[in-house]
């Protein structure tokens, strides 16, 4: 039987509870996003920015990751104006050549989970939006998102 | 939460945030979150197969790649943190030995020594015969017992551990076989235990860990004695505390770090250097100021102003009016040569082992001591010219002090009492329950907490209790900032029978005011005078150190050093309370012994409680039940 690629692409939830705070999901998603950055990108200095980030508050003895929920009404695909973020078999996703790094989509966002990065490129300003795609080139080759993989105590779990 | 509990020091704060200074405070929230696998100890780095951890939900591997469970990780990571701080206090003491050992030799030019009588009382109390030798070879005998005590490989016990406990006591750690002989080899010994493959038995590891904290015990005495011996034995002495004691007219000098072999040199040269600064224009003069515990060893025997204890230690420099810091060894954040970038302060680090980049290394404890701390202090009137006026903001606050109660200068200040037995009065009123009992306050800041928070409130409930109060290290710096060290604190926060108390040995001791209501017994390696007072008063009482109505606490505990400290404590008998989870909370065995299987073995145990009101409170209700059991007045007998 043929699975369509939807159906077998996982989104994120966690567990607070389970979750310590050692960071392995972020530094597995920014080593990931790195390995990806062309030779251009690599020589100008992209930043690398992870898209799931572990926030602890002050005086609050708990560690809570952030990350995307791909909303189904999401507000970042609605609001961007260059038409940059689309829906992929169920992700929503950001188109770099598009992005003209306005910012609303980061505004928008319930989750506080886009963030904003700039770079030189031939003396210009570069700015893009940043977020996850739930490791869709990952996920098309049946292997897992790489936070999902690299966390230790089981504190994210895949759902579909 | 606020960063410091003492709000002169927010305004400093307030002017490194403008300037763009990061302190320790923003270092903290820019680490967060902080690595649960750490904090929990449950994190192996100990081979490169590793990285490993254990997670403690159970969902992933309850095994490191060698085998090595939980327990054993967290027991290996915990006895390594003991044998670091062992190693710094007996480092501490070591040079101290050897240099009693030069001056003995008479090679030592810089140095003599101050209190021979002290020598001679130590020379007796370790059992080397005086009569007939002169100074310096008692001297060279003293160092050599101690440093036999670094260097013996027979099996006898370490010689400042046999002559400095109770006999029992002793008998109950040689029947463990944590009674050393030989303090770095104990360090040593947890080294090689821990390395891959070696000792994988919690238990056996932690008895180790009590074998070499008791090396950090008798480094710390070895410190302690021989420091009086080459300085001077503290006695009583008023001073002032807090960022209020930098002079705004004067050249500002901090002292920091923790050895008195290098403070006391520059010191020394102080006065012969003063004109030069008020030529410069700093019509004060020259200004000492202390900083953590060298900044408690130039208190309690020079009197030099106190103004910082270990978390704040940067502010001292963004007041704009710190010539420059003068550093030793341990508790010195490498933040303080960039932040002293952006002023006219200098920092000098002056110890082979403790370098820092940006800052000029000069060293201190060689032949060329002298030189190079009057070079230190010329260069700081230097700097003193290239002061920016419009940068300097002192606090005004500063608090008075009466410091140095060294065990000695509390027996002369009783003695005048009942000069046959000085220890009755203190012995009488504690079996009458005007004093309830004692808590002896030692440990670091931690930013965890609000700085110096966790110190006042448990300290004034205590005093409130009739509970009377020893400090040393950055606790005593603590209850000195705020103002906790003077007799109007004992008129303000003593019950009103430890307060009659303190009034009434305060005036029998030939002193106007009452004593303070805590007592400042000096730097983190002076925690072996509390001992000694204690060690004292058992024999006088004919008990145990366990049995006395006696607890310590590090409510804001944050080094190895204190790991070290705290275990030791334990291991002679005495329940001591911290206010943070040590990382051992990834194995429920490990800390399970700490806080209660400990109890069987050595009596001494540890309290884990974070709510100063509630630690206080858990700390009384122990010196109630240690009453109980003398069959002397207790709260607990009365409510039966």
């Amino acid at each position: 039987m043929k699975v369509s690629i939807e159906s077998k692409v996982k989104f994120l939830a966690t567990n607070p509870d389970l979750c310590l705070g050692c960071r392995s999901c972020e530094l597995a998603c920014g080593a990931g996003k790195a390995a990806k950055y062309t030779p251009e990108e690599r020589n100008s200095k992209r930043p690398i920015v992870p898209s799931i980030i572990v926030t602890q508050a002050q005086g609050l003895n708990k560690k809570i990751p952030a990350y995307c929920r791909h909303c189904e009404n999401s507000f970042c695909l609605q609001l961007c104006p260059a038409k940059a973020i689309t829906r992929e078999h169920g992700a929503v996703k950001i188109n770099d050549d598009k992005c003209t790094g306005c910012g609303i989509c980061e505004q928008g966002c319930p989750y506080g989970v886009i963030t904003m990065t700039s770079y030189k490129v031939n003396e210009r300003t570069k700015t893009l939006a940043n977020k996850c795609d739930l490791c869709l080139d990952r996920q098309i080759n049946d292997r897992t998102p790489l936070c999902y993989t690299a966390c230790p105590t089981k504190a994210i779990t895949l759902h579909s | 939460m606020s960063k410091c509990h003492n709000l002169s020091n927010q305004c400093l704060i307030d002017k490194a945030q403008n300037e763009k200074i990061d302190l320790v405070w923003d270092r903290y929230e820019k680490m967060l979150p902080l690595c649960g696998f750490g904090e929990k100890g449950i994190c192996c780095r100990i081979c490169m197969k590793g990285p490993c951890r254990i997670d403690p939900f159970g969902n992933g591997p309850q095994e490191g790649i060698c085998g090595a469970n939980a327990d054993t990780i967290v027991a290996r990571n915990l006895v390594r943190m003991m044998a670091a701080g062992a190693a710094s206090h007996a480092s501490h003491g070591k040079e101290i030995a050897k240099t009693l050992l030069n001056v003995g030799r008479q090679t030592a030019k810089n140095y003599s020594i101050k209190d021979p009588e002290k020598l001679k009382a130590i020379a007796k109390n370790i059992n080397i015969d005086i009569e007939g030798k002169d100074i310096h070879q008692i001297a060279r005998e003293v160092a050599y017992e101690s440093l036999m005590d670094y260097s013996r490989f027979e099996e006898d016990t370490c010689t400042w551990l046999t002559n400095t406990i109770t006999k029992s006591r002793l008998e109950k750690l040689e029947g463990l076989g944590v009674a050393l002989n030989n303090i770095e080899s104990s360090v040593a010994d947890i080294m090689s235990r821990t390395h891959l493959g070696t000792d994988a038995d919690p238990i056996n590891l932690l008895l180790a860990g009590m074998k070499t904290s008791l090396g950090d015990y008798t480094g710390m005495q070895i410190s302690t004695h021989l420091s009086d011996v080459l300085f001077g034995t503290p006695e009583p002495v008023i001073s002032t505390a807090n960022l209020g004691v930098i002079k705004k007219d004067a050249v500002n000098i901090a002292v920091h770090g923790h050895n008195p072999l290098l403070s006391e040199i520059i010191v020394d040269v102080v006065d012969e250097l003063n004109h030069e600064a008020i030529a410069a224009g700093a019509t004060a003069g020259i200004n000492i100021v202390g900083v953590c515990c060298t900044g408690n060893e130039v208190l309690l025997r020079r009197g030099i102003p106190m103004a910082s204890n270990y978390l704040s230690q940067e502010l001292t420099i963004l007041t704009g009016a710190l010539e420059a810091m003068v550093v030793d060894v341990q508790c010195i954040m490498p933040s303080l040569s960039k932040i002293a970038s952006c002023y006219h302060t200098k920092m000098f680090t002056t110890m082979p082992e403790a370098k820092i980049p940006g800052a000029t290394h000069l060293e201190l404890h060689d032949e060329h001591a002298l030189e190079n701390a009057r070079d230190i202090v010329r260069q700081s009137i230097e700097a003193f010219k290239r002061r920016d006026e419009s940068k300097i903001l002192i606090p005004e606050e500063k608090s008075n002090i009466i410091a140095g109660f060294s065990t000695e200068s509390i027996v002369n200040l009783l003695s005048k009492i009942d000069s046959e037995k000085p220890l009755r009065p203190i012995i009488d009123n504690i079996v009458n329950g005007n004093i309830r009992g004692v808590v002896l306050f030692a440990g670091c800041n931690n930013v965890k907490v609000t700085q110096d928070y966790n110190f006042v409130h448990m300290a004034k409930k205590l005093l409130e209790n009739n509970i009377l109060i020893l400090a040393t290290g950055c606790g005593a710096g603590a209850f000195a900032k705020n103002s906790l060290m003077n007799s109007e604190a004992t008129k303000e926060y003593a019950g009103e029978s430890l307060k009659a108390v303190l009034t009434l040995l305060g005036k029998e001791a030939g002193l106007d005011v009452p004593l303070p209501p805590i007592l400042h017994m000096g730097s983190c390696v002076d925690n072996s005078r509390g001992v000694d007072l204690a060690v004292a008063l058992a024999n006088e009482l004919g008990v145990d150190l366990n049995q006395l109505p006696l607890v310590a606490s590090a409510p804001e505990v944050m080094s190895e050093k204190a790991i070290a400290i705290g275990t030791w404590v334990t291991g002679l008998g005495v329940p001591v309370h911290i206010g943070l989870m040590p990382p051992v909370e990834g194995s429920p065995l490990v800390a399970n012994v700490l806080t209660e299987g400990l109890k069987d073995v050595v009596d001494g145990y540890f309290i884990v409680e974070g709510d100063p009101l509630t630690a206080a409170d858990k700390l009384t209700q122990v010196i109630e039940e240690k009453r109980a059991a003398l069959n002397i007045p207790s709260a607990v007998k009365e409510e039966k």
